[in-house]
């Protein structure tokens, strides 16, 4: 992993931006994004929202709205929005992108248990919430992404939880992954590479 | 009637007047060509006989103020004409001779006219003293008491003695600065009393005409102030000593609302912020005494921004508080005027206000006298009068103005009259500035420590705190807009925080008490950030006491921790009774997770029954039945709960209840997924099972493989479920079942086009490829 600074990110010309966000659970646990994350999530920029539910606010929504006109949320078990589904598939470029919350995940965050989920959507890339802690891996030439949550809410499965999302940025098989945290007030960022085979 | 029978045209009166003053322009041109004529031939006493010509035209009575001043501007350029020449001194005559031959002229008019004109090139040409002529000018200007043609010949006269007046550094001889003031304030006093005057040459019925028109030459009156500000001698001493009490006098003895409105206004605008600043009490006791018709207001306003500009560029001399010179001033002027209007009064203090926010930022104790004496002034005001739109908005910008300006809404909560005064607004404006104050606390991220400031918040913001006697019925309110100011006021809880566990554990049962009052609609909202915040707090308190940082033994631990248990199981009961099941289930299943961390037995398992009771009761709909079981499971396997003896039962009446769903589909995949209740391999617990995890997928499979359309889906899950502990080397599931399973489900289920179809091809391509590098896996055949 290196790190990388967000300049560096934003100069990039050919833009096709995916934002994997989720856990916010604004106003249960959180009164909202903080600042630093908002600084960089600027509309236009942005392309697509993949976000993994419990927002719960319709603010948040709203919100997510003014970066860009494709968002997708799956429900968490804390969302009272009924039209979002419980899963979802979303194909961008060469790669289907899976997303589902994780409550319904037993045990939460398990490895072998979210490679059956993967199985099961039949997705490159399987997007989930639930334990509040942010987590990109591959296993089975597969990539398996936890945004973690957003508002660093939190969390009984997750001690002192930091605020993070992923910026992906697709290219062909490539996915470039960025890993936002919030750390002391100030924003680290690390770079991940995935390739499709 | 015209008696020769032709068509009579009737003038409407704009035509009228512009037929008479084309006729008289006409009149002074040609005789001030004449008059220009005789001069370039040397004939002055033809060129003086042509000028009187001219101002004879000005003695007429036919046009409107603006038609005569249009007039009086032609006549203006021959006379600067005439006065050229007389200064270039060709006539070879004496000034002395001259002024005495004008005062021959037939008529006083014309007499007064030329005498001004050649007095100011007497003046000029230095051949006597400025400050006699210009007493002698002054004097004879008596002469015309019209008050049209009275202002315009003083006007006349203030125009072309500008450049004369004695000043700092002008010759001694033709007098001080003192005369030009005297010859100004004079001028000034006698053109005012003649507009003044103007008022009352129409009828009654033409009164508004008439002001319109009298309006529209108040720039000549006022020009004398800026000609007394223009004056070098005049400085902030002068000022205060000499010129403002005479022109202050003036004003006041007009007793006339029009001319008081209006000087008040120049005076201000011409003389510098120091010079008002130097004389505040004069101004402002002046102010008390203008005609009852006149806007103190608007006047005060402007002065209190000026002076508020002005400080915030430069710093005020310490022996001036302004601040309490106006508050002294508008509070005492508020209560001469009667008649003052609401809204004005009002306007007073947001002046009043932004002055002291801006000159004294940090004397609160100001913004609160401010409030305080608007509350004093509203107590007796209607409240048709305090709702009015124009007054509403300026209330609303009192209690707007110290949330812009503090950006704290501590600092806006001890102002004691702030929330006085919100209580004079109507509901929904008491809800909005109630949500000013919520949405400036979460912008500024304002955090509050004392529980007496989040009572004194809460109090503060009631209006979205609880149900008020004037609301409007529930259905006229916007359920989406109701919702998201209900979210906001629930953010609050975030902001709500303090090192000390005592005092915030207070804060929490302070805002509980406020929030409890808020019925059905808002509790729903508000009590479920109180849950979770107390969740958290209690996680941090028992982390204290593990790393030693808060000394407790294990009893008084015990009795503090259920303490906060049970404010926590109180607060979600609220929840319960208003039939939120579903969201009461999962609040208690994160209470039963954060007792399970905080190792408090009891309590963990009393909340699981608590959860198993709602889940019995009162959760119908089927397919939140199986989420909600879903997540019981996934909480249960997430436990450290070291007795196994309540696990057990906790898991035993999950099965249960897994059993008891409605359809077997639902039976089948949530028996199977119970086998995770069996098998718990974490760093807080180890609980292994391995036949009771095989017991719940053979049940699982017997109770699917039983129904005629079962499909392929509870299969494909129950054989990943398999792969699971297979994975997991429990030795819970024989290689031989996973083998027997997947030939079942080929043979007997997997039908083409089945949605699970792939789930299964990619099922058996991951057993394919963990054959290949997994020698556990070559037992089981696919």
């Amino acid at each position: 992993m290196n790190e990388i600074t967000i300049a560096d990110i934003l100069k990039y010309k050919r833009l096709n931006f995916i934002i994997a966000i989720g856990d916010l659970h604004v106003p249960h646990r959180s009164h909202g994004i903080p600042p630093e994350f908002k600084k960089l999530l600027v509309p236009e920029k942005i392309q697509h929202i993949l976000c993994t539910g419990n927002l719960v606010s319709k603010d948040i929504h709203d919100y997510f709205k003014t970066l860009t006109s494709d968002v997708h949320v799956v429900k968490g078990e804390f969302d009272e929005n009924s039209s979002y589904p419980d899963t979802k598939v979303v194909t961008i470029g060469q790669f289907k992108f899976g997303l589902c919350h994780g409550q319904q995940i037993v045990p939460w965050g398990d490895k072998t248990s979210l490679a059956a989920l993967q199985r099961e959507m039949d997705v490159d890339v399987l997007i989930t919430g639930h334990t509040h802690h942010i987590e990109v891996f591959e296993a089975n030439n597969k990539l398996f992404i936890n945004p973690g949550s957003a508002t660093g809410a939190f969390s009984n499965i997750t001690h002192d939880v930091t605020p993070s999302f992923v910026l992906m940025d697709v290219q062909g098989y490539d996915i470039t992954i960025y890993i936002y945290k919030l750390i002391d007030g100030s924003v680290k960022v690390e770079k991940l590479e995935h390739s499709k085979q | 009637m015209n008696s020769k029978g032709t068509v009579a045209i009737t003038l409407s009166p704009e035509e009228e007047q512009k037929k008479f003053l084309e006729e008289a322009k006409n009149n002074v041109m040609v005789q001030g060509h004449h008059m220009k004529v005789a001069l370039d031939n040397g004939k002055l006493m033809d060129a003086l006989k042509y000028t009187s010509d001219i101002i004879n035209e000005l003695r007429t009575s036919l046009l409107s103020p603006k038609s005569y001043y249009a007039l009086y501007m032609v006549a203006f350029d021959y006379l600067q004409h005439l006065n050229s020449y007389l200064f270039e001194e060709k006539h070879g005559k004496r000034m002395i001779e001259l002024y005495e031959v004008v005062q021959h002229a037939g008529n006083v008019l014309p007499r007064l006219y030329l005498l001004i004109t050649v007095g100011s090139v007497y003046i000029k040409t230095k051949q006597a003293p400025a400050k006699d002529v210009l007493k002698d000018l002054i004097e004879m200007c008596r002469g015309v008491q019209h008050p049209t043609r009275g202002l315009f010949l003083r006007y006349y006269l203030s125009e072309v003695t500008k450049d004369k007046l004695p000043d700092v550094g002008s010759d001694e001889s033709g007098g001080t600065v003192f005369d030009s003031i005297e010859f100004i304030v004079q001028n000034f006093t006698e053109m005012n009393k003649l507009w003044v005057r103007m008022q009352h040459q129409a009828p009654t019925k033409d009164k508004d005409r008439r002001e319109n028109e009298r309006l529209d030459l108040r720039v000549l009156v006022g020009k004398n102030l800026s000609r007394l500000s223009q004056l070098e001698g005049v400085d902030q001493n002068v000022y205060s000593k000499t010129v403002l009490p005479k022109v202050v006098e003036q004003i006041i003895n007009c007793k006339e609302k029009i001319a008081q409105q209006y000087l008040m206004e120049i005076l201000i605008q011409v003389f510098p912020d120091e010079f008002h600043l130097a004389t505040l009490d004069t101004i402002l006791s002046t102010c008390s005494q203008l005609q009852s018709g006149v806007d103190v207001k608007a006047i005060i306003a402007s002065l209190i921004d000026r002076l508020a500009n002005y400080a915030s560029r430069n710093t005020i001399p310490e022996n001036i508080d302004i601040f309490a010179v106006f508050f002294n001033n508008v509070k005492e002027i508020i209560q001469n005027r009667a008649n003052m209007e609401l809204q004005d009064i009002l306007g007073l203090h947001v002046s009043l206000l932004n002055l002291t926010l801006k000159c004294y930022p940090e004397k609160r104790e100001n913004a609160n006298a401010v409030l305080g004496l608007c509350q004093q002034i509203l107590t007796n005001k209607s409240k048709e009068e305090i709702n009015k739109p124009t007054c509403v908005k300026q209330i609303i910008s009192l209690l707007q103005i110290p949330l812009e300006v503090f950006k704290n809404v501590l600092a806006v909560l001890k102002l004691t009259s702030y929330q006085p005064l919100i209580q004079f607004l109507s509901y929904n404006n008491r809800k909005k500035v109630s949500l000013d104050i919520v949405n400036n606390t979460i912008k500024n991220s304002t955090i509050i420590e004392e529980p007496e400031d989040v009572n004194s918040l809460l109090e503060t913001i009631q209006t979205l705190i609880k149900d008020e006697t004037d609301q409007p019925e529930m259905d006229e309110i916007d359920k989406e807009d109701f919702q998201e100011e209900q979210n906001k006021v629930a953010s609050l809880i975030h902001l709500f925080d303090s090192e000390d566990p005592e005092k915030l554990f207070k804060i929490y049962i302070v805002a509980r008490s406020h929030f409890g009052k808020g019925g059905a609609q808002r509790i729903k909202h508000t009590l479920v950030p109180l849950v979770f915040r107390s969740l958290k707090f209690v996680t941090k308190l028992k982390k204290q006491v593990d790393d030693g940082i808060i000394s407790l033994d294990e009893n008084q631990w015990t009795l503090i921790g259920t303490k906060i248990f049970n404010f926590v199981m109180e607060t979600i009961k609220a929840l319960v009774d208003i039939k939120l099941s579903e969201l009461s289930f999962r609040l208690y299943l994160q209470a039963i997770q954060t007792a399970d961390k905080c190792n408090l037995q009891k309590i963990t398992y009393d909340f699981a029954i608590k959860a198993l009771v709602i889940f019995q009761e009162d959760i119908a709909d089927f397919k939140a039945q199986v989420n909600a079981l879903t997540l019981l499971i996934s909480t249960l396997n997430s436990l450290s709960l070291s007795d196994v003896e309540l696990y057990e039962t906790l898991a035993g009446q999950t099965i249960k209840q897994a059993t008891r769903l409605l359809t077997p589909h639902d039976q089948s995949k949530l028996i199977s997924l119970c086998s995770h209740l069996f098998w718990v391999d974490h760093d807080t617990r180890q609980y292994k099972n391995p036949d009771s995890v095989l017991q719940a997928l053979r049940r699982s499979l017997s109770i699917i493989t039983n129904q005629s359309d079962a499909g392929l889906s509870v299969f494909v899950e129950i054989l990943n479920e398999c792969i699971y502990f297979f994975d997991q080397k429990s030795d819970a599931v024989p290689p031989q079942f996973i083998s027997d399973l997947v030939e079942l489900i080929r043979t007997t289920h997997s039908k083409e086009g089945d949605s699970a179809s792939v789930y299964l091809q990619n099922t058996i391509k991951y057993i394919a490829t963990k054959k290949e590098s997994d020698k556990s896996y070559a037992e089981i055949s696919v």
